[in-house]
């Protein structure tokens, strides 16, 4: 497990389904980090991305018919880091994000600790 | 060299012949080789008789000839013309020529002849001339050297011009060979060049000019003339730097007046005014002043003397590796400096040593310092030189020889003037012979004192053969009288030596007054010498030593009693000094002991000086020996002796003493006397002897002149003959030449290549055009033929030309030339006009253009011919009458009919009459009838065995010139095959054509070459537009790989390729097909092109792809919904809640998630209506009627909101029939919605309302279910939802924006 100092991370989601976005929510909630934001539409994460306080986020690939990576791309100008989630697991990612931490839906709690894990920022 | 001939123009013989010279004629020698008979006769053409002058002429005559000159010059002048006679004596206004065989000189004023001492081809008998005049004549003689070849000449005039005589040389432009006057020219010798005919005017006023009119006398001119040599001599020294201050004023003097003359001018007044302003005079007076003339070996006996006493006995006393200095000082150009090397290295080699030589030579003039630097002389200048020593020294080149290295370097050129500047030192040798007689006599004693300064002690001096080394005999041991060759001796004395000062320096005072005394009272004087010069001075008698000339070398003790200087000069000399009584016996006593004796003593009595006594003495003289005296000084001691010492005054009768000593005297003179007398017998003896045989060798000359005169009278007569036969001979050489030109214009008019070899195939003759064909030139007659490369290919050439020869044949050949001309080339035998074989005539015709018109025939028939034999189709030549002439062998071949059988028979007999056929014979004879050609006549034809044969036939008659029978081709194509080829490609285009699919064929360019009417439809091109288009067209841009590279493939044994691929058609749009090419080989399976089916597949390729993104989808769907339900399972076992609670619990959310997938499956997941939606998910929970009260508007939902909307509902029904209306029978719930708000931003207000149940109370803890409606709902909708807990049961508000 990681050794290092736990921290309390603002996280946001984006998520078109609901209910998986309250799932996940609880999973970080479990981990000890505070959801910040739930975004169920590009426009909305896109607004949060650019102005929110947030550490992470994880981004739910297909919004509603559109994609996440223009949040993701604004995110990572910020330097903030960020995981896609996608039925269609890596595969799905377009160029200029196929370096992208990817977990494949569905997942487990697990897979989403070791994932925050790796790419959380070392703030302390 | 010869020693007559070769003396220098000394003073003594210079003053001699002048002496005579006053009274003698002028002579003018005359020098001419080849073109000298023209050059002669335009001279005295001009030359007044009159002049006063006598002309000697010297040209190159065939020795065994009698000569005509004589007569032929005597056509061109009045003066009497004679050949020479040996001493015959010149005479005025006469022309001497030269006798064949013969070389002339001239010795006081007599003409000599001599037999020549070199080889016929390398004499010079002008040189020989000019030496001799300029020996005899001293500075008048007059040298005139016209038209020659060589340089005959230029080596004699070097004496006349030392002389200072006059050169005059034709100008070369008028010359007919200008080698001799040009050698002179560049030697520069010449004072004059001109014309022949110029001559004469300058010699008439050169004859009345003051230099030749006043003879040198010496003190003949007038007195005035001293000043103004010092004018012209300052102005020398001002302008050029030399200064000849210290040379003779006489010698220097005549030299100006020759240049005076020379140049025309009537006193020196006008040539000092010349000099000033003409600078090019001033040169040419200093070159005239330093005259000098040397040259290798001059006078080789003195150097032979040299050799033998100085350098052989220095080379064997030094040993290998010294060094040997030697200076030759004037040397001119250097011949004297080679010399002495020459002797040097020649005595080196015998010894077998090797020294380090330096040979300083110097001179004053920088021009001959070149030329003695270059080391290159003229051939005339090494003729004196044996054969051995030309080959060692000299390297021959052309006309002349250059010194060879290895001497080159033994020798250091340097510039110096002898009387200004410092001298040379430690020397062994210096030689510098004739210079000083051009000098005043202090300056000559001040250059020996310089010499024996600069040479070490026993170093050597070789003077010229007139000079001396005068005053300072004394430091000076002769070793050869006669060559001047001396030893130095004595320690170096500073007090004769007159430095001369470096230029530009002041002279230092002169402090060289060295006390020989100063030796006594020096410090480091050994105590044992001091001691011995005392005893000397105490005790020894007065004496003085002599040297072996008898000059007095040192005084010791008080002398004056014996000895005296007389008057006059001072002097060394011993006899000279005796008292009166004395020198007699001295004289006699010196004799004795240098013959031989070791000691003589004698007494004398002589009259004292002083008074009348009578002095006694005894004269001792004692040879030195020994190295460190100097051989051959004597010591003459005198001690007073007692018996003479009388007083005459005292003893006058004592007359008896004085007899005696008179009688002691007078037996002395009488010896010598008798001795003298002895001497002159003997000479008197030898002069006869040598009068005898003068005497004789004269009667045989006269007889041997008397024969001569004999055949001359012959050779006369013979000449005459000659003269008749030439004229004859001359009359045939013209018609020869006559016939000989008929000829050659015959022969180079014919512009046939003609060459006439001899016997032994060397070339006779050559026609202008055989240079095309071997590379000749004129100059190849006479060498042999086989030398010559052939521009033409010809093997059998040479070997033809033997058979010629041997076998008398004429033989024709065709020759091809290297650039391709065609020669006939035929070759006889060369007759001459008796009929005798003398060769062989070769003549090339150019055949080029016959040959190239024959060839072109030939080929065409060639040609012809092989297209009859190799082409596929039958061919039948027949006659007139319808006979086979001849069939080809694809005739032979389809018809099974050999040609020989066929040859002759008519062709309707062909094959049993198989040809017998009525069309074919009407064709036959309508075309011999009108001649016109048929083709493709059609005609089936059964042969014997096969099948009919379907045949095309093809007539024509070939109508033949000068009226020979006309021939009638037949050719015919057998097209049985190509006729049922043709049926079965019809079927196949019906096939193609009637095709859907797109059918073209390319070729190997990738151009269409068909296309069918399936390819129209498909791409929309119409034949017309696709036919001889690159299959390119078709590419479409988007398509990645243009096409396949069939034909590679296809050649790699590919039958056949599949492949799908976008095409471009003619509209623009593109279009998917499947494509099967095939290769298109002919009959004997080469490749020529591909034929290409397409299938349209535009429409499997939409499907494929629509299928491919809904499985994409359903991916999407299938994970996404698994994470729903993940989701549920994970938020509904969340807490405490028991296992059979949450799997019921679980179920039926599942249940509700089915029911709304259901909903929107049937709608094709497009979205729903609401009313559906809620419908759908309370119809578990209707169990009686009117449990639900539904209304509402239409209102549209998209699938996630749908599902949503769906689990929510099922929640507030989950609860509801645990605790709220559905827990009862009679509870009731009624849901109701509407849309209200501005039509622009319509909202929707749900309203979920229980009632009828048991009291509601707020619960403890909310689930999973609560937050799935109030946060899950309200965040999909973007709206709110509230739940409230009335008693009356539970009411839902929610209020979202539309659409939803």
């Amino acid at each position: 497990m990681d050794a290092r100092p736990h921290v309390r991370l603002k996280v946001m989601i984006v998520e078109d389904e609901v209910i998986i976005a309250m799932d996940v929510a609880d999973m970080i909630a479990g981990l000890g980090h505070e959801v910040v934001k739930i975004a169920n539409r590009v426009d909305l994460g896109v607004e949060f991305a650019t102005s929110g306080a947030l550490d992470l986020a994880i981004l739910d690939m297909n919004v509603r018919g559109g994609t996440s990576f223009p949040i993701a791309a604004i995110l990572r100008d910020r330097g903030i880091p960020f995981i896609f989630a996608s039925g269609y697991g890596p595969r799905g990612l377009i160029d200029g994000f196929r370096d992208s931490h990817v977990l494949t839906k569905p997942y487990s709690a697990e897979a989403l600790t070791q994932m925050v894990a790796l790419v959380r920022p070392d703030t302390a | 060299m010869n020693e007559s001939l070769g003396q220098p123009p000394d003073v003594a013989a210079l003053s001699a012949a002048s002496a005579k010279g006053a009274a003698r004629c002028l002579v003018v020698g005359m020098g001419a080789s080849a073109g000298g008979i023209e050059a002669f006769s335009r001279f005295f053409d001009a030359m007044p008789p009159d002049s006063g002058a006598a002309f000697i002429v010297v040209l190159h005559l065939d020795p065994t000839r009698e000569s005509q000159m004589a007569k032929v010059l005597a056509v061109h002048t009045k003066m009497p013309v004679v050949q020479v006679v040996d001493q015959m004596p010149i005479l005025p206004n006469q022309v001497y020529v030269i006798a064949p065989d013969r070389d002339l000189t001239v010795r006081d004023g007599v003409l000599h002849l001599v037999k020549p001492a070199e080889k016929r081809g390398h004499r010079h008998p002008v040189d020989v001339l000019f030496r001799s005049l300029a020996a005899d004549q001293g500075e008048r003689v007059i040298a005139v050297v016209l038209s020659g070849t060589g340089s005959n000449g230029t080596d004699g005039l070097k004496e006349v011009r030392a002389a200072g005589g006059l050169i005059l040389v034709q100008d070369p432009a008028t010359a007919k060979f200008d080698g001799m006057p040009r050698s002179v020219i560049a030697a520069g010798f010449a004072d004059h060049i001109l014309a022949p005919e110029a001559m004469a005017g300058v010699l008439g006023r050169y004859f009345a000019g003051e230099y030749i009119a006043e003879p040198q006398g010496g003190e003949a001119t007038e007195a005035g003339a001293q000043p103004l040599i010092d004018q012209i001599l300052t102005m020398l020294r001002t302008r050029t730097g030399h200064n000849f201050g210290s040379y003779r004023r006489t010698t220097l003097q005549r030299r100006i007046q020759r240049r005076l003359s020379l140049r025309n001018m009537p006193s020196l007044e006008a040539y000092l005014a010349e000099l000033t302003t003409n600078p090019e005079e001033a040169p040419v007076l200093i070159k005239d002043l330093l005259i000098n003339v040397t040259s290798f070996f001059r006078d080789a006996e003195a150097w032979s003397t040299l050799c033998d006493q100085v350098i052989a006995p220095m080379v064997a006393a030094r040993p290998t590796g010294a060094t040997i200095r030697a200076w030759v000082p004037a040397c001119s150009t250097g011949e004297e400096a080679y010399t002495l090397a020459m002797l040097i290295a020649e005595q080196a080699t015998l010894a077998g040593k090797a020294f380090d030589v330096k040979i300083f030579a110097t001179d004053a003039r920088e021009d001959n310092l070149h030329i003695a630097r270059d080391g290159i002389y003229p051939a005339a200048a090494i003729t004196g030189l044996d054969a051995a020593r030309q080959r060692r020294f000299f390297e021959p080149s052309e006309a002349t020889y250059k010194i060879r290295k290895d001497l080159r370097n033994m020798v250091i050129f340097a510039q110096q003037n002898l009387l200004h500047d410092p001298p040379f030192s430690h020397l062994d040798l210096v030689t510098c012979r004739n210079v000083l007689i051009y000098l005043e006599p202090d300056a000559q004693q001040s250059i020996i004192a310089l010499f024996h300064f600069a040479l070490e002690q026993g170093g050597a001096l070789m003077l010229g053969n007139t000079e001396t080394v005068g005053r300072h005999a004394a430091v000076f041991a002769p070793l050869s009288k006669k060559w001047r060759i001396y030893r130095r001796l004595g320690p170096t004395r500073l007090d004769i030596v007159n430095f001369p000062v470096m230029r530009g320096v002041t002279p230092p005072p002169k402090t060289l007054t060295v006390a020989v005394d100063a030796g006594l009272t020096a410090p480091d004087m050994p105590a044992a010498d001091m001691a011995r010069r005392a005893l000397l001075d105490r005790f020894a008698p007065a004496a003085v030593m002599i040297d072996a000339q008898a000059g007095v070398v040192y005084f010791h003790g008080s002398t004056s009693a014996y000895l005296e200087q007389p008057t006059g000069e001072p002097s060394r000399d011993l006899f000279a000094m005796a008292r009166p009584g004395l020198g007699v016996k001295l004289r006699h006593a010196v004799q004795k002991v240098q013959s031989g004796a070791g000691e003589v003593t004698f007494d004398a009595v002589f009259a004292h000086p002083d008074g009348p006594r009578t002095v006694g003495v005894v004269v001792t003289a004692v040879a030195l020996l020994g190295a460190e005296t100097g051989s051959g000084n004597l010591l003459i001691s005198f001690i007073p002796s007692v018996r003479g010492a009388q007083k005459k005054a005292v003893n006058p009768p004592d007359v008896a003493l004085h007899e005696a000593v008179l009688r002691d005297e007078l037996a002395g003179v009488r010896s010598e006397l008798q001795n003298t007398i002895a001497h002159l017998e003997t000479a008197n003896e030898e002069l006869k002897a040598a009068n005898e045989e003068a005497t004789s060798m004269n009667e045989e000359l006269q007889s041997t002149n008397e024969e001569l005169e004999t055949s001359k009278e012959e050779m006369q007569s013979f000449n005459e003959e000659l003269h008749t036969v030439n004229m004859q001979l001359q009359s045939n050489v013209r018609d020869l030449e006559d016939s000989t030109n008929d000829l050659n214009n015959l022969l180079e008019g014919t512009e046939t290549a003609t060459l006439f070899i001899d016997t032994k195939l060397c070339i006779k003759w050559f026609s202008p055009d055989t240079k095309d064909l071997f590379d000749l030139m004129p100059a190849d007659i006479g060498r042999p033929l086989q030398h010559f490369a052939m521009k033409f290919d010809d093997a059998d050439f040479l070997t033809d030309v033997a058979r010629v020869l041997h076998k008398l044949l004429v033989l024709e050949t065709e020759v091809a030339t290297t650039d391709g001309r065609w020669y006939l080339r035929r070759m006889l035998p060369y007759r001459t006009l008796d009929n005798r074989i003398a060769g062989v005539v070769i003549s090339f015709f150019d055949v080029t253009d016959s040959k190239a018109a024959r060839d072109v025939s030939t080929e065409a028939r060639i040609f012809a011919q092989a297209i009859v034999e190799t082409i596929r189709q039958p061919l039948v030549v027949m006659d007139d009458a319808l006979r086979i002439v001849s069939i080809n062998p694809a005739f032979e071949a389809l018809f099974g009919i050999a040609e020989a059988q066929a040859i002759g028979q008519s062709v309707f007999d062909l094959s049993q009459g198989e040809w017998n056929s009525s069309d074919l014979r009407v064709l036959l004879e309508t075309l011999i009838e009108d001649a016109r050609p048929f083709s493709n006549a059609h005609l089936e034809h059964g042969l014997p065995g096969l099948l009919q044969r379907q045949l095309l036939m093809n007539g024509r008659k070939l109508m033949r010139e000068g009226g020979r029978q006309s021939l009638i081709l037949l050719a015919i194509e057998d097209v049985t095959d190509q006729r049922r080829g043709q049926a079965a490609a019809g079927k196949l285009a019906a096939i193609v054509g009637s095709s859907r699919d797109a059918i073209f064929s390319i070729d190997l360019q990738g151009n269409i070459t068909s296309w069918n009417a399936g390819a129209q439809t498909i791409f929309g091109f119409s034949e017309a537009e696709m036919l001889g288009q690159p299959v390119a067209l078709m590419h479409d841009p988007n398509s990645p790989d243009p096409s396949p590279d069939w034909f590679a493939q296809f050649r790699n044994g590919q039958e056949t390729l599949h492949y799908e691929q976008s095409r471009m058609c003619k509209d623009g749009t593109s279009v998917w097909v499947s494509v099967t090419d095939s290769p298109l080989r002919d009959a004997a399976g080469g490749l020529f092109g591909a034929s290409s089916i397409a299938r349209d597949i535009t429409e499997r390729r939409r499907i494929e792809q629509h299928r491919d993104i809904l499985v994409g989808e359903l991916n999407h769907r299938v994970k996404n919904t698994l994470a729903i339900v993940h989701a549920i399972a994970s938020q509904t076992m969340r807490g405490d809640i028991a296992l059979p609670d949450a799997r019921s619990a679980f179920n039926s959310r599942l249940m509700a998630l089915a029911r709304a997938h259901d909903l929107l499956i049937e709608k094709n997941w497009s979205g729903t209506d609401l009313a559906n939606v809620i419908n759908s998910t309370i119809e578990p929970h209707k169990d009686r009627e009117n449990r639900f009260s539904v209304r509402g508007p239409f209102v549209e939902l998209i699938p996630s909101v749908a599902m949503t909307f769906s689990l929510a509902i099922h929640e507030l029904c989950t609860n509801a029939a645990k605790y709220g209306a559905l827990s009862v029978p009679d509870g009731q719930i009624d849901i109701a919605w509407v849309v209200l708000g501005p039509p622009k931003a319509p909202r929707l207000h749900w309203t979920w309302t229980e009632s009828g149940g048991p009291p509601v109370t707020v619960p403890l803890k909310f689930g999973f279910g609560t937050s799935l409606i109030e946060h899950a709902l309200a965040m999909e909708l973007f709206g709110t939802v509230k739940v409230s807990y009335y008693t009356t049961g539970v009411v839902c508000v929610l209020d979202a924006p539309v659409p939803l």
